[in-house]
C-alpha cells in the first residue's frame, strides 16, 4: 500500500539527471505563437503520448461558477464546425487511441496514447478543438448531468474524498484552492453555455497551451509537425488569473463524524511553498516528505505504527507543482479513536522523527528518491504526464533534468528548516474524521 | 488519499477484476474507411513502424523451468512477473480462510538471511521493486530492478521466496490492519455491493469469500501457517514466469534457476471445484443512502480458449466495453446524462467465466437507467449489431495493438498471460487474424447466446 502510494508519488513529482549527460532525451521548444513543445524520446515501441496541456484550471473560475472548468473539458468531446458531435471519440477510437482528459485545481489537460502512425491525426483533432468548438445547448445541458453525477460517483458515494474536501475547504478558506474542482451541487446545477463559451474563448489559445509528445519520434519530426498543425493558430491576449493571497499564520480544527465510516482518521493540511515560489525550500520539502514516510522502515512508520502501536497507516506527503502555494499532507489512521491522545501520539512521533534525521538518514533518503528514478524512462505516459504538468504549471523542465542535482544539494539544516515550518509555523487545518457506525 | 484531486472523464470499472486481452504483433494496418480524416493516417509520414520485440521459450538450464522471455534494451532495467496457480484466497483451507491475502502483504517482512528493514533499505536504496498480489486464482507477483542491480534483486527474490521469514513484528501489525480493514472495506457503497454480490453470484463456492477472510481465522494465522503456505503452494509445477527486458536469454535462463530453483516441485494445495451459477435468483437490495444507487448484473460468459472467445469479446466490446463510445454509455450517459458512465465486461477467472454490466445514477435516474440498460441488452441480443459496429470494434483492437507494449513490466505480466492461458509462443504474431476473422454472424451469434435475460441482479442505495 504503502509503496503504491510512494510510486504514485514519484510518477507525480519526480524526475532526474546525470551528472554530466542529459538524463532524459528531452527537449523544450516554442513555436511563434507562444506554444510551447516538450519532446521525449523513446523508441521502444511504436507509440507515442500526445498530451496538450492548458495553463487553466479551477483556480481560473469566476466566484460562484465552481466546476466550470472542469464542464468545459467534458464539453471538448462535444465536437466542433469540423468534427461533428461525438466524432472525436469515434475517430480516436477507430484508430486504437486510450483518450481521455482531466482537470485540476491549476492546469487541464487533453491527451491521446496511440500508435506512432495515427499521431498526425490526433494532433489534427487536438488543434481544430483549440480554436472550433461548438457547444450546443442540448448537449451542455446533458454534460452538466453527466458531470452532476459526477460529483455524486467520486464524492458522496466515497467518504474519505468527502471527508478530504471538508479538510481542504477549511485550509484554504477564500483561496479558490478551497474550491473543490467537481464544483458544489448547486453551482453544477446554475452553470450555462455561456459561462462555458465565454471560459473557453479567454483560456484555449496556444499561447496558454503546452504540447507534450513522448514516444518514437524524433525531436526534428516534433518540430516540423507541431509547426504543421499547431503552429497557424492564432495566440490571444488575456489577463492571467491573480490568485489571492492566505493569511501568514492560522491554525483551524474540523471535526466530523458520518455514519458509514467505522475507523476514524486525522489529517493535518498545512500550506507551504510550491517550486514556482521558493524552489529550494521546495526541494528540502520533497526530501523531507520522502524521509518521514517513503517505506515501512521511515520513521513515523516505525514509531507510530511498529513501536508505539497507536496507528495502522501514517503517511507524510508533499506535492510542489503548483501555480499558487502548494500543500503539505500528514495523514494517519489510528488503532483506536483520532482523539486527544492520538494527537499526542502523533506529535511525539513527530518530534521524534526530525531528532532522528542525521547526515546519515539523509543520506539514505536521497539514496532511495534517486535510485528508482530509471523507471520513469520506461513507460512514455509517465513523463509524458510529469514534464506537462511541470512546465504546464510555469516550473522549468530543467528541473526534471536537474532533478537529482538539486535533491543532493539539500541540506540537513534545509530539511530541518522546513520541518520546523510545516509543523510549528505553516498555515494548518487539522480534520478529525470520527467514526459514525457501530464499532465496537 | 494524498493525491491531488484528478477528474478523469472515463470512469474505471469500479467493481471487477477485468481479465483484458492480451498481446498481438504489428501489422501495418490499412485503412478503407471513407472517412477523409482518415488520410492523415494513410499519408502520414510516421506509418510503417513495426514494434521489435520476440517472444521466445527459455528452459533454464539447471532446473528445467520454463518461461517466455522477450529482449529490449531501450531502458536498462528488467522485469520479471510471475503467478502460481490454485494459490489464491480460494483456496485459503478451512481456519485459515485470509491466509492469502495475508502472505501477499507479509512476504517480503523478512528472510532466514536479512531482516525485514535490511530488505527494505536495500530495495529503496538499490532501486529494486519486488511486489505481490492474490487474487481469488493465484499468488503473483514481480520484480523490476535497474540491470546494475539484478544480481542482488535476484538473491532478494530467491530468499523471499524460499526462506521466508514473516517476522513476527510485522505480521502483527499486518494482521492488525487486516481485520480493520474487513470493517472498513464496507465504507464504500461500491465496495459492499461488490462482496454482496459475490455472495449472490457463488453461493456455496469459495469465489464467495471476501479475500480477506474471517477476523477469527486471522487472528490464529502464525508464522509458521505462512511458512507451511509458501513450502505448500508455491512450486514449480504451478508456476508461470515471463521475463522482459535489458538481459540476454542466457542470462534470463540462468536468473530464473537462482529465483525459483529452490521451490518445491509439486504444489500441495486443495482443489475446488467450477462454480455452478443459479441465474434464478430475486435481484438482491440493499438499503443505504448515498450520494448514487449502484447496480450490477450478472451472467454466464466464455473461456479465453473457448471458440466463442473472440465473438464475444467484440460483443462486449461494442456494446459496454468501449468507453464513451459504447452502446451502453451512448445511451444512458451520452444521450440523456443519467450516470457518469456504466460498463460491461467479461471476466475469466479459472473456476468461473462472467459476463458482468455495472453502473450508478442517483435515485431519480436509478429505475429509468436500468429500464434502458434492459431494453438494450434485448435488442442487442434479438437484433444484433451493424456490420459497421462490428467493423469499428475490429479496427479499435487491432489499431490498439502496440500499446501493450508501453512498459517493461506490462510485457512481462503479458509473457505470463500469455502461459497461463496457453495462447502458443505464437500468438502475437497470430493475435490481429484472430480478431480480423470474427465475423458479423458470430458476433451476432454470440450476442444472441450470451446477452440474455436470465442474470443475476444486485444493488444497493435507496429504492422506492
Amino acid at each position: 500500500m504503502i509503496k503504491k502510494l510512494f510510486l504514485i508519488m514519484i510518477c507525480l513529482v519526480v524526475s532526474i539527471s546525470d551528472t554530466n549527460a542529459k538524463t532524459f532525451a528531452m527537449e523544450e521548444f516554442f513555436l511563434n505563437n507562444g506554444m510551447q513543445v516538450v519532446v521525449i524520446e523513446n523508441h521502444k515501441a511504436p507509440i507515442v503520448k500526445h498530451m496538450v496541456f492548458y495553463k487553466v484550471g479551477a483556480v481560473d473560475e469566476p466566484r460562484g461558477k465552481g466546476g466550470l472548468a472542469h464542464l468545459l473539458e467534458h464539453l471538448m468531446f462535444r465536437g466542433t464546425k469540423k468534427v461533428k458531435g461525438q466524432e472525436f471519440n469515434r475517430i480516436m477510437e477507430q484508430n486504437g487511441a486510450e483518450s481521455n482528459a482531466f482537470t485540476s485545481q491549476d492546469v487541464t489537460a487533453y491527451h491521446q496514447f496511440l500508435d506512432i502512425s495515427r499521431l498526425e491525426l490526433a494532433m489534427f483533432l487536438e488543434a481544430d478543438r483549440m480554436k472550433n468548438l461548438k457547444i450546443s445547448d442540448s448537449d451542455f445541458e446533458t454534460e452538466r448531468d453527466i458531470v452532476f453525477q459526477e460529483r455524486k460517483q467520486r464524492v458522496d458515494n466515497n467518504p474519505s474524498a468527502k471527508f478530504y474536501e471538508m479538510v481542504r475547504r477549511a485550509l484554504w478558506g477564500n483561496h479558490p484552492y478551497g474550491n473543490p474542482v467537481t464544483g458544489l451541487d448547486d453551482e453544477i446545477k446554475n452553470l450555462s453555455r455561456k459561462d462555458a463559451v465565454e471560459f473557453y474563448e479567454k483560456y484555449y489559445s496556444p499561447n496558454n497551451a503546452v504540447l507534450v509528445l513522448s514516444g518514437d519520434i524524433k525531436v526534428d519530426e516534433a518540430k516540423r509537425l507541431a509547426e504543421k498543425y499547431y503552429g497557424n493558430l492564432k495566440p490571444v491576449e488575456f489577463e492571467r488569473t491573480k490568485i489571492d493571497d492566505l493569511p501568514k499564520n492560522f491554525e483551524i480544527r474540523l471535526k466530523t463524524k458520518m455514519d458509514e465510516v467505522k475507523l476514524g482518521r486525522l489529517i493535518k493540511m498545512m500550506v507551504v511553498p510550491s517550486f514556482i515560489q521558493d524552489k529550494n525550500k521546495a526541494y528540502a520539502l520533497e526530501v523531507l516528505s520522502e524521509y518521514l514516510s517513503q517505506d515501512e522502515n521511515s520513521p513515523l512508520y516505525q514509531k507510530l505504527v511498529a513501536s508505539d502501536k497507536k496507528a495502522l497507516n501514517v503517511s507524510a506527503y508533499y506535492d510542489g507543482i503548483s501555480r499558487s502555494f502548494a500543500s503539505f499532507v500528514f495523514s494517519a489512521v489510528p488503532v483506536d479513536k483520532p482523539d486527544k491522545n492520538f494527537e499526542k501520539a502523533i506529535e511525539k512521533a513527530w518530534k521524534f522523527a526530525i531528532e532522528k534525521l542525521d547526515e546519515k538518514e539523509l543520506e539514505k533518503t536521497k539514496q532511495k528518491m534517486l535510485s528508482d528514478l530509471v523507471y520513469m524512462k520506461d513507460n512514455p505516459s509517465t513523463l509524458a504526464q510529469t514534464a506537462g504538468w511541470m512546465a504546464a504549471s510555469g516550473v522549468g523542465i530543467d528541473e526534471l533534468q536537474n532533478y537529482e542535482n538539486n535533491i543532493k544539494n539539500v541540506s540537513l539544516n534545509d530539511v530541518k528548516n522546513v520541518a520546523d515550518f510545516v509543523w510549528n509555523k505553516a498555515p494548518k487545518a487539522t480534520g478529525v474524521l470520527e467514526a459514525g457506525g457501530d464499532v465496537r | 488519499m494524498s493525491r491531488r484531486p484528478i477528474y478523469m472523464r472515463n470512469k474505471n470499472n469500479p467493481f471487477v477484476i477485468i481479465v483484458l486481452l492480451i498481446v498481438l504483433v504489428g501489422l501495418v494496418y490499412k485503412y478503407n474507411s471513407s472517412f477523409s480524416l482518415q488520410n492523415l493516417v494513410k499519408n502520414s509520414e510516421l506509418t510503417g513502424r513495426v514494434f521489435s520485440g520476440n517472444v521466445e521459450e527459455i528452459i533454464s538450464p539447471k532446473s528445467q523451468i520454463k518461461a517466455y522471455y522477450m529482449q529490449q534494451n531501450e531502458v536498462p532495467i528488467v522485469a520479471i512477473s510471475f503467478m502460481f496457480a490454485n494459490s489464491g484466497s480460494a483456496y485459503d483451507e478451512t481456519g485459515k480462510k485470509g491466509i492469502a491475502t495475508l502472505f501477499a502483504s507479509t512476504v517480503k517482512d523478512g528472510t532466514f538471511n536479512k531482516s525485514a528493514d535490511v530488505i527494505r533499505d536495500e530495495m529503496g536504496t538499490k532501486g529494486i521493486v519486488i511486489s505481490f498480489d492474490s487474487s481469488k486464482d493465484s499468488i503473483s507477483g514481480s520484480l523490476v530492478a535497474p540491470k546494475e542491480n539484478l544480481t542482488d534483486a535476484v538473491a532478494m527474490l530467491r530468499d523471499i521466496l524460499t526462506k521466508p521469514k514473516f517476522e513476527k513484528k510485522y505480521l502483527e501489525i499486518a494482521k492488525a490492519q487486516v481485520i480493520k480493514s474487513l470493517e472498513v472495506e464496507k465504507e464504500t457503497p461500491a465496495k459492499e455491493l461488490g462482496l454482496a454480490n459475490d455472495r449472490l453470484v457463488f453461493g456455496e463456492h469459495e469465489y464467495s469469500q471476501n479475500p480477506l477472510g474471517s477476523k477469527q481465522d486471522i487472528k490464529n494465522i502464525t508464522q509458521g501457517d505462512l511458512r507451511k503456505f509458501t513450502q505448500n503452494k508455491l512450486a514449480k509445477d504451478n508456476l508461470y514466469v515471463g521475463v522482459a527486458g535489458d538481459l540476454t536469454k542466457d542470462d534470463a535462463g540462468y536468473v530464473i534457476d537462482e529465483i525459483f530453483g529452490g521451490l518445491q516441485n509439486k504444489n500441495n494445495g486443495k482443489k475446488i471445484a467450477d462454480a455452478v451459477l443459479d441465474l434464478e435468483q430475486p435481484v438482491l437490495k440493499i438499503n443505504r443512502e448515498d450520494g448514487q444507487n449502484i447496480v450490477v448484473f450478472t451472467t454466464k460468459g466464455t473461456c479465453r480458449k473457448c471458440e466463442d472467445f473472440y465473438p464475444l469479446y467484440v460483443a462486449n466490446y461494442i456494446f459496454g466495453g468501449a468507453g464513451l463510445n459504447s452502446k451502453l454509455n451512448q445511451k444512458i450517459r451520452e444521450k440523456e446524462g443519467l450516470t457518469y458512465g456504466g460498463y460491461s465486461s467479461m471476466i475469466l477467472t479459472d473456476k468461473a467465466n462472467l459476463l458482468t454490466i455495472g453502473f450508478s445514477t442517483t435515485k431519480d435516474n436509478f429505475e429509468k437507467a436500468v429500464a434502458m440498460f434492459k431494453s438494450e441488452w434485448k435488442n442487442y441480443a434479438q437484433n444484433g449489431f451493424s456490420k459497421e459496429d462490428v467493423e469499428f470494434a475490429k479496427d479499435y483492437l487491432i489499431a490498439s495493438y502496440n500499446l501493450r507494449f508501453a512498459s517493461i513490466l506490462g510485457i512481462a505480466d503479458m509473457l505470463v498471460m500469455q502461459q497461463k492461458f496457453d495462447l502458443g509462443l505464437d500468438f502475437l504474431q497470430k493475435r490481429n487474424s484472430y480478431v480480423k476473422n470474427v465475423t458479423l454472424e458470430d458476433v451476432n451469434k454470440a450476442a444472441n447466446k450470451y446477452f440474455t435475460d436470465k442474470m443475476l441482479q444486485a444493488q444497493i442505495g435507496t429504492f422506492n
